[in-house]
């Protein structure tokens, strides 16, 4: 490597490695047989779409915390079941149209990579949808389904406050897991646009 | 008691409980009268549905080269059903719902 390689682009390099073992496990899995020839065009593919498609680097200043992520994990599939059961429930109730919300929830974390995996992670599981990320205020606007009073609206706020802690306790370095153990942020006050009873518009 | 026979029981119960799941969700789509409750419907007992059936399969499979497929399907569901909803629920907040549903609370991000 030459002196004047830039430490970001040391970064990337290093980066691309999971990236490159990942492509070609995914081509050697479509064909199903771990074969030298199978592996061998996994590789050259996988550094042909690196190439032609390069993409910023994710930091990961993290640790993995093998408890901590089986924890995630758990919590995870637990609550995929609890949500679509929820959900069954409310799509087996004929003729009743839930009423929903969207909540803003401000972020503790301040690592990217946190940030992605819990609005993924919210998505699928705890009855929300996520709508909008704002990466400059660290805050996330998701849509939540069958709220009936504001007790559920606090609820569902607390489940993404508990689904960032796991994947902080799981993922994230010192830094990050100290901010987690802060009391949420409050919310921005301001910009509470409360429609009352039951109205959208 | 045959391993066999518990092994085709679980497979059974995974695939049915799979394909019920599956079902409730394309109710969900139908039923609902907006966008963001059908895209409920559409990722929690979707995605659910599709793992269990693949369990269901893994179970019955008879080649083990064959489970790194399946493997495979389930961790893109997992990673594309957020992204894609994401994308049709922000659109569509954005850009104004011709349908809305009923909302208790409506809360903006700060500008």
């Amino acid at each position: 490597m030459s002196p004047e390689t830039s430490r970001s682009a040391q970064a990337r390099r290093a980066l691309e490695w999971p990236v490159l073992v990942w492509l070609t496990l995914v081509w050697v899995l479509l064909w199903g047989e771990f074969t030298v020839g199978n592996i061998l065009a996994g590789v050259v593919i996988s550094i042909a779409i690196i190439r032609v498609f390069p993409l910023p680097p994710i930091d990961f200043t993290g640790r993995v915390h093998p408890w901590r992520l089986a924890v995630l994990v758990y919590a995870f599939f637990r609550d995929l079941v609890l949500s679509s059961i929820q959900v069954a429930g409310i799509v087996l109730r004929f003729g009743y149209q839930p009423v929903n919300s969207v909540i803003i929830v401000p972020m503790r974390t301040r690592s990217d990579l946190a940030l992605m995996m819990t609005s993924e992670i919210v998505s699928l599981v705890p009855g929300s949808l996520l709508i909008e990320v704002s990466r400059k205020d660290w805050t996330l606007q998701i849509h939540v389904i069958e709220t009936n009073d504001a007790d559920d609206v606090e609820a569902a706020r607390q489940r993404v406050w508990a689904e960032e802690e796991r994947v902080v306790r799981a993922l994230g370095n010192a830094e990050d897991i100290a901010r987690i153990e802060q009391p949420p942020p409050a919310l921005p006050p301001a910009r509470r646009a409360d429609h009352g009873e039951g109205t959208s518009s | 008691m045959n391993l066999d026979l518990i092994r085709d029981i679980a497979s059974a119960f995974c695939l049915l409980v799979g394909a019920f799941l599956a079902l409730i969700a394309a109710i969900g789509i139908i039923r609902f009268d907006n966008l963001f409750s059908r895209m409920h419907a559409a990722t929690k007992p979707q995605v659910l549905g599709l793992l269990l059936i693949l369990m269901g399969i893994a179970l019955r499979m008879e080649h083990w080269s064959d489970l790194g497929l399946l493997v495979l399907v389930a961790a893109f569901q997992l990673l594309t059903a957020p992204v894609a909803a994401h994308m049709l629920g922000r659109a569509v907040y954005r850009t104004g719902d011709k349908e809305p549903d009923e909302r208790l609370v409506d809360e903006q991000l700060p500008d």
